[in-house]
């Protein structure tokens, strides 16, 4: 059992009432936070966190700072799924083009002012639609949620383990089954099959071969031998992506490769080493904290050799930081 | 029908040019010239992103894997494509596409409104296709902002007569994607098996699907008391012997999108399922006989009322999914089957029709793709509607 219902609903409980104690600080009656349909690894997903829901066609919560969150959520039919998700009190599905008039409508009846969070992702005809029907221009809400969801709790740090432990068999899928005249698609609906099998929902991954200049969606092109396969596996288990890169060369190493192969992993256990709490991250304006999760990527173009993967999802401890998965980070190869 | 959009595309992604040759965009690109003059427009501005890019797809090829992109054409000329790309990407997005200017770009305003300014639009008459419902709107509002004298006119409206698939390669590259799902529902008879997870059944026909070179492939599933209520995304519940499964399936190969739908029983098949099963199949038929060209498309939906029985749990789950639409570089477009629907059905359109049933304990579901013809209807997917699984 990768998380219990119980532990997953009081988790959501405690965000929620996070965030009615932000709202209560800020003098805001009702946080809005739109999602739309299409979902992205790199961003933070307000309403996810606060439900545990990755919602079909686009969604708004209502967050009041008294009383329970209301979803509102496309499309008509998806009412079930939600209703049953841990953090939704209350589901009101509606056709798309209903989102936003219908959040507007039960917003106006919640504790004023009103904020929002998701705007920048809003279609002009549904922020017009959602401007329109509320009583005044809402708040900024946007940093309401981020700070609170950038700590993994016990059961987020679950799922990503899983996620990591998943993209190891991804990637060993990989070194297993390429062969010469594959073409690369057909890996890659490996890949794919064998981590949905395990539990993944979605791959943000890619996977190229050849002379790599960059990563890429997998093509129609044949595996050859002598071939580098750079590939970026990142499965989501329950909402939770990890990420795993490395490089897998189909054949054996020449001796450049070899060295490459070394300094590479040089270079990642340094860039590991400067992980911890306190430490900015590519002059980022946050210090790492307890309980983070970011990819450590060392991934670098060398000379001759083309672009080596290498990158880890980490998870940010008291004595600096620990991957979670178990891939080394080295330069993979096998006979063809 | 709306299902988990992916967090990147990550199928197959390439050119066919066998299949989809370069002449057929250069005539694509003349007549939506020829729209852009009809409009008294100088140019227009066609966009996509990973949720909805038919009308770039239709131009470019290009299909955006993720983010977003974006072609400018002008009255006469080779068309330029902007896609949000790093620079070093650049040279992988040119494979994908006919155009030979393609230029990578990180913000949307500030890109569109350089080629705006390159190819002396400024103070022109620019429609837009893709653009007012896509962007998002402060992308929108900062384009206008940076180009304040381009006056933007909406043209989706115009747009959508040229894209129907009416030359024999679009027909041939929907034919590939209907053999593909097709072969996806082969698979199913054989993967469903109880004890085993719905997620890990559903894993082997994506992969299937993927094979055959699918861009993308999205897959609902209900089982057990599941299909009283709704469909879902496949989880890990685990299949018992005697449940039933409401299998939907869609995928898109070299950007055409087909559709499909199947009840399987992991058993004999109950009396009741039976009947609601051919009651919803009855009502995909009735609606196929019903599409030809110049049909109205209210009287579509009208043949499947008649077949489902108005009023009541039937009609409204089926009328809660959708009883069809157009489908093709997206996978959902006009025309939707609805008995409010106003237009009319044209030659050579491209329907994805279907019926859920969620009835208590039990449900059905059944659909499928069709090439509309005058006198009958081609199916893309050759799949019984109902299939006894024994292992």
């Amino acid at each position: 059992v990768i998380d219990g219902v119980v532990e997953v609903a009081a988790e959501l409980r405690a965000r929620a009432e996070r965030v009615r104690a932000a709202l209560r600080g800020r003098n805001l009656g009702t946080l809005i936070l739109f999602e739309p349909a299409q979902h992205a690894p790199a961003r933070c997903d307000s309403v996810f966190y606060l439900t545990d829901l990755r919602t079909l066609g686009g969604a708004m919560l209502l967050v009041p700072v008294r009383g329970e969150p209301t979803l509102v959520l496309a499309p008509v039919w998806d009412r079930a799924r939600a209703t049953a998700a841990a953090g939704v009190g209350e589901a009101v599905a509606v056709p798309r083009a209903q989102l936003a008039p219908r959040a507007a409508e039960l917003a106006r009846k919640l504790p004023q002012p009103i904020a929002l969070a998701g705007r920048a992702l809003m279609r002009a005809p549904e922020l017009t639609q959602l401007l329109g029907g509320l009583a005044g221009e809402p708040a900024d809400g946007e940093d309401i949620v981020p700070p609170m969801a950038a700590l993994r709790s016990p059961f987020e740090l679950e799922r990503l383990t899983r996620a990591a432990a998943i993209a190891d068999i991804g990637f060993n899928v990989v070194r297993q089954l390429a062969r010469p005249g594959m073409r690369e698609y057909e890996l890659a609906a490996e890949v794919d099959a064998v981590m949905q099998g395990e539990g993944a929902e979605d791959n943000a991954g890619w996977l190229a071969s050849g002379p790599v200049v960059s990563l890429r969606p997998p093509s129609d092109r044949r595996l050859e031998r002598g071939d580098k396969i750079v590939a970026t596996i990142a499965p989501m288990v329950r909402g939770y992506v990890a990420q795993l890169s490395r490089t897998f060369v189909l054949g054996p190493l020449n001796e450049a490769q070899r060295r490459a192969s070394l300094q590479l992993a040089k270079l990642h256990a340094l860039r590991l080493r400067g992980i911890g709490p306190g430490a900015r991250v590519d002059g980022a304006a946050t210090p790492l904290a307890r309980g983070m999760t970011i990819v450590v990527d060392s991934s670098r173009e060398v000379p001759g050799i083309g672009l080596l993967a290498c990158a880890d999802t980490v998870v940010v401890d008291d004595g600096g930081c620990r991957p979670l998965g178990a891939t080394p980070p080295e330069l993979f190869w096998g006979e063809a | 029908m709306d299902t988990p959009h992916p967090l990147r595309k990550h199928g197959a992604f390439f050119w066919d040019k066998l299949l989809l040759p370069q002449p057929l965009f250069e005539e694509r690109c003349k007549r939506l010239q020829e729209a852009i003059v009809a409009a008294g427009d100088d140019g227009w501005i066609l966009y996509g992103d990973a949720d909805r890019s038919g009308d770039l797809v239709w131009l470019s090829h290009y299909l955006p894997p993720v983010r977003w992109g974006a072609a400018v054409v002008l009255r006469q000329g080779p068309p330029v494509l902007v896609a949000a790309l790093d620079p070093e990407d650049a040279s992988v997005a040119a494979t994908q596409t006919w155009i030979a200017e393609v230029r990578p770009a990180g913000e949307f305003a500030a890109a569109l409104a350089a080629v705006l300014n390159d190819r002396k639009l400024l103070g022109k008459r620019v429609g837009t296709v893709g653009v007012v419902d896509g962007v998002t709107a402060r992308d929108w509002d900062a384009l206008r902002e940076q180009v304040p004298n381009v006056r933007f006119e909406q043209r989706d409206a115009a747009m959508r007569p040229l894209r129907p698939a009416r030359q024999l390669a679009e027909r041939n590259a929907v034919r590939r994607a209907g053999n593909v799902v097709e072969r996806g529902f082969e698979i199913a008879r054989h993967v469903f098996r109880a004890g085993v997870p719905m997620i890990q059944c559903t894993a082997l026909i994506d992969r299937e699907l993927r094979k055959g070179a699918a861009e993308d492939v999205r897959i609902l599933v209900a089982a057990g008391e599941q299909t009283g209520n709704q469909l879902a995304p496949p989880d890990e519940r685990v299949l018992r012997n005697g449940e039933t499964v409401l299998l939907y399936v869609a995928a898109q190969v070299q950007r055409y999108w087909v559709e499909a739908a199947q009840t399987l029983v992991l058993g004999a098949i109950p009396p009741a399922v039976r009947e609601l099963s051919n009651r919803a199949w009855r009502a995909v038929v009735q609606m196929e006989a019903n599409a030809r060209p110049g049909a109205k498309v209210a009287d579509v939906a009208v043949a499947g009322r008649n077949a489902i029985g108005s009023g009541g749990t039937h009609w409204d789950t089926a009328t809660r999914y959708g009883l069809g639409h157009g489908i093709g570089l997206d996978g959902e477009e006009p025309p939707f089957v609805s008995v409010d629907s106003t237009e009319t059905i044209e030659r050579e359109t491209v329907l994805a029709l279907r019926v859920v049933f969620h009835a208590g304990t039990l449900g059905a579901i059944a659909g499928g793709t069709y090439v509309i013809q005058p006198r009958e209807s081609v199916p893309l997917v050759d799949h019984p509607p109902l299939v006894e699984y024994t292992s």
